[in-house]
């Protein structure tokens, strides 16, 4: 572990300016975050020469340069001459690709390497909790960082866990150092609500609701209906009428919060759907193991899906005869399909490996860990591809991308190398 | 164990698991061949590596020729798969494959005693269950299936085909081995142990009353008296004449140090097994030859002493001279018996292609004392084949079919 980085942000500021105003708050949140990152953003010019460049969005170059200035990808571009002014990055036999983004993690609310009670993924005191947010939780020092980092995770959302109908707020983090204020990079939050078995069972084996399905969805309309009334006023309520819990839900039908909603059942699946065309709900479902069952109706809804940790279908409780291609199958049917790693499994491209073990297409299986979870969580004009004008989340690997023995030399956030593989290692 | 030590209670295990009916397995397998001539672009020869072309020869049961250019006799059904590669069947050295019952409860653990050393896996091993069937798919043709980690002893493991019958057949050592746990999970789990120390404390005892127990026997042997049986001692004193292993389930350096600490104290051989931190002690572990069966992955089920979990380890293990073999390991994410690819991981964590491969055939073969018999495609071993579309770690490759005991098992 490095040396303790000094957090130049106190948590309270953003809970004391989600007091003072209603739930645009988070726009302000926001912007904050947004101007004190682009203070880092290096100045420099950088060009990577690479045997290979894939885009993911635009096809592959061989040979190719991408070229950054100021932190941004401003070309891509075919051949390996470079522009004079621009420090290069000599990839010549390597393969360059977008930096990958995993849109479902709980990293830093689990470090156990510091004690062995330091979880504190779960709220799970009520079945709502929307208020909760990751940011007073995490720990940016928590070495599962630096672990992802060099496997080639460099945009992540951190998410509260799934014991609630509405477990509180997550926040897309850039993986490098400098502390919490760095990493957060000012998109939209992502509210965290799970259907089905965690809730019921995090609860209703609490001797309170929820303890079925019914209950679980008569809940949740009852709390979002509030909600929409409160958007449909249009204007905060008067001071001392605060009510936190429904700003944060608020914020979620007004479109600027997403939602993420845990569904594993392909009942569950639908329940989310429903709720998200009730209420105006823009986000992503997460895990989806039924998903193959109900892949038409996923796909008709346009609302994309984050498969995984399992990507085979088969979970306790109920497996399938025989292994599914989960992702495979929802990508052929027409669904946005992004893979996890949950924070449970320790690698994006194992994941996208295995994912091409079960069927899925390689090009299918790279956009599920790039491109895709990008547009999951609203960052597409960001990452998730080698574009000019997106961040310079570049990747550099020492074989094919989906081969189980090729590894990440070097990672760079927003044109800086932020990992290095070691000669030794 | 004596073979009739054995029979004792190994017969009447292996009758009352076949009343269900005779001839289930026959069912499920059909109509062979006297013979299988099976050929492909690649074999895996261990000792040579990747030898191009070649066919293996398949007959009553066994290996009976390995080769680049063997005749096909008339009765032989040939299999000729051009970009394939063919690999002896994979060897799992520890696992609770077939112990999960199907649906209805879990057949691993009999957690309401801390010593449980009167069980046997072998009587909850179901051949016909589905995380057996995905092992065989995957190209697992044997596996240890233990008792879970629950118990302090939680009996004998044994060692298995994974064909879907019934009869002794499947079976190639029983008991192979005493299943141990040190750690958390037998503290968390009955009244006793709640500590370290009550663990050592307990085991201490059962080992003290086992070789109290075999003396016994011996001296009744002498006196020309039949001696008494007692299921509670008899596969510990077999681990005490060192006719099998203790396979200890440990994470830690602690736990592992305890384990090796009752084996010098009362004289047994240990083989370790999850051992996520053995790497920090791998210099003493390749002194004593304490040999390390390891998962490739770090499971999806959180426990504090998992966390210690490093990709390394494999690596830094052989680089001291420590002998290894992979597992898939509790709450694993991929494929539910997927060894290949699981181990294939390992490469970008330091292992060689070559020793990933014996980590899953020959290596487990040796510390499970069936070299003999396993893991090898050499003339006179068992017919456990496994036939590859492509490369073995290749993610696109799949498993195109799988022999047991000389038999095509049925195309899935």
């Amino acid at each position: 572990m490095g040396p303790v980085r000094r957090r130049r942000w106190a948590c309270r500021d953003w809970s004391a300016a989600r007091v003072s105003g209603p739930w645009r708050a988070f726009v302000l949140a926001a912007v904050t975050i947004a101007a004190m990152s682009s203070e880092d953003a290096s100045a420099q010019r950088v060009a990577v020469v690479a045997k290979t460049v894939n885009t993911i969005s635009h096809g592959s170059l061989s040979p190719g340069v991408v070229l950054i200035a100021d932190g941004k990808i401003e070309e891509v571009r075919a051949g390996t001459e470079t522009p004079p002014g621009y420090s290069v990055i000599d990839a010549s036999d390597r393969i360059v690709m977008p930096g990958l983004v995993d849109a479902h993690t709980h990293y830093g609310l689990r470090n156990v390497h510091l004690t062995p009670g330091r979880f504190d993924m779960a709220e799970s005191s009520q079945p709502f909790t929307p208020q909760a947010d990751v940011r007073d939780a995490l720990d940016p020092d928590d070495p599962v960082f630096d672990k992802v980092r060099g496997l080639g995770a460099t945009t992540l959302l951190v998410l509260p866990g799934s014991s609630n109908l509405v477990s509180g707020l997550g926040w897309v983090l850039k993986n490098r150092d400098g502390g919490l204020d760095r990493m957060l990079i000012g998109s939209r939050p992502v509210l965290k609500m799970a259907l089905g078995m965690n809730p019921k069972s995090a609860h209703g084996r609490r001797e309170r609701s929820p303890k079925t399905r019914m209950g679980s969805s008569a809940m949740l309309r009852a709390r979002f209906e509030e909600a929409a009334r409160l958007v449909r006023q249009g204007e905060p309520r008067q001071a001392g009428e605060v009510d936190r819990e429904l700003e944060v839900l608020a914020a979620a039908v007004a479109g600027e919060a997403l939602v993420h909603i845990h569904a594993v059942r392909a009942d569950d699946i639908l329940t989310a759907l429903r709720l998200m065309r009730s209420y105006g709900l823009e986000g992503s479902l997460g895990h989806v193991y039924e998903g193959y069952l109900v892949a038409d109706e996923i796909a008709r809804s346009g609302v994309p899906v984050v498969v995984g940790p399992k990507l085979d279908g088969w979970y306790r409780g109920r497996n399938p005869p025989r292994p599914v291609d989960v992702s495979g199958r929802l990508g052929k049917a027409g669904v946005e399909v992004s893979i996890m790693t949950d924070s449970y499994v320790p690698d994006l491209f194992l994941q996208a490996c295995f994912a091409v073990h079960l069927g899925m297409e390689e090009e299918e299986a790279l956009r599920a860990i790039t491109l895709n979870p990008a547009r999951a969580i609203g960052l597409a004009d960001r990452v998730g591809s080698l574009e000019p004008g997106k961040d310079a989340d570049l990747i550099v690997l020492d074989g094919e991308p989906l081969a189980l023995s090729t590894n990440v030399v070097r990672v760079l956030i927003e044109g800086e190398t932020v990992y290095e593989r070691a000669a030794t290692e | 164990m004596s073979v009739q030590r054995l029979s004792s209670w190994c017969i009447p295990v292996l009758a009352g698991m076949l009343w269900s009916g005779p001839s289930v397995g026959q069912e499920l397998v059909p109509d062979q061949p006297a013979g299988w001539l099976v050929r492909a672009g690649t074999l895996w020869s261990d000792g040579d590596g990747f030898v191009a072309g070649g066919g293996v020869l398949l007959r009553d049961g066994r290996i009976t020729a390995v080769g680049p250019d063997l005749e096909a006799p008339d009765d032989v059904e040939v299999i000729d798969v051009p970009d394939g590669f063919i690999l002896p069947g994979l060897i799992e050295a520890h696992s609770q494959t077939g112990l999960h019952g199907d649906g209805v409860g879990w057949d691993t653990d009999e957690d309401t005693r801390p010593i449980t050393a009167d069980l046997h896996a072998l009587d909850a091993f179901y051949a016909f269950a589905a995380d057996v069937a995905s092992a065989r798919r995957s190209g697992i043709t044997t596996l240890l299936a233990t008792p879970g980690g629950k118990n302090l002893i939680g009996g004998s493991g044994v060692l298995i085909k994974t064909a879907p019958a019934v009869g002794d057949e499947n079976v190639v050592r029983q008991p192979a081995v005493l299943k141990m746990s040190l750690g958390d999970e037998p503290k968390r789990t009955n009244a006793a142990p709640k500590t370290r120390m009550g663990e050592v404390a307990l085991l201490r005892e059962h080992l003290t009353r086992a070789r109290k127990y075999e003396e016994d026997r011996n001296q009744a042997e002498q006196n020309g008296e039949r001696p008494a049986v007692d299921a509670e001692f008899e596969t510990t004193a077999a681990l005490l004449r060192r006719e099998l292993p203790a396979l200890v389930q440990a994470y830690t350096t602690k736990d592992i140090a305890n384990a090796l600490r009752l084996s010098d104290e009362f004289g047994f051989d240990v083989i370790l097994a999850y051992a996520t931190q053995a790497h920090l002690i791998a210099g003493e572990l390749a002194r004593r030859d304490v040999p390390v069966v390891l998962a490739s992955i770090k499971g999806l089920w959180y426990r504090y002493e998992k966390e210690s979990f490093n990709e390394r380890n494999a690596a830094q293990l052989l680089d001291a001279g420590v002998r290894i073999a992979l597992q898939l390991g509790e709450g694993n994410p991929y494929g539910s018996g997927d060894l290949l690819f699981n181990a294939g991981y390992l490469l970008k964590h330091g292992l060689a292609r070559e020793d990933a491969l014996r980590a899953v055939t020959s290596w487990p073969a040796e510390l499970l004392g069936v070299a003999d018999r396993l893991g090898r495609l050499r003339p006179g071993m068992d017919g456990d084949v496994v036939v590859l579309s492509g490369p073995p770690f290749d993610p696109r490759s799949r498993v195109l079919h799988v022999f047991i005991n000389g038999q095509r098992m049925p195309g899935e």
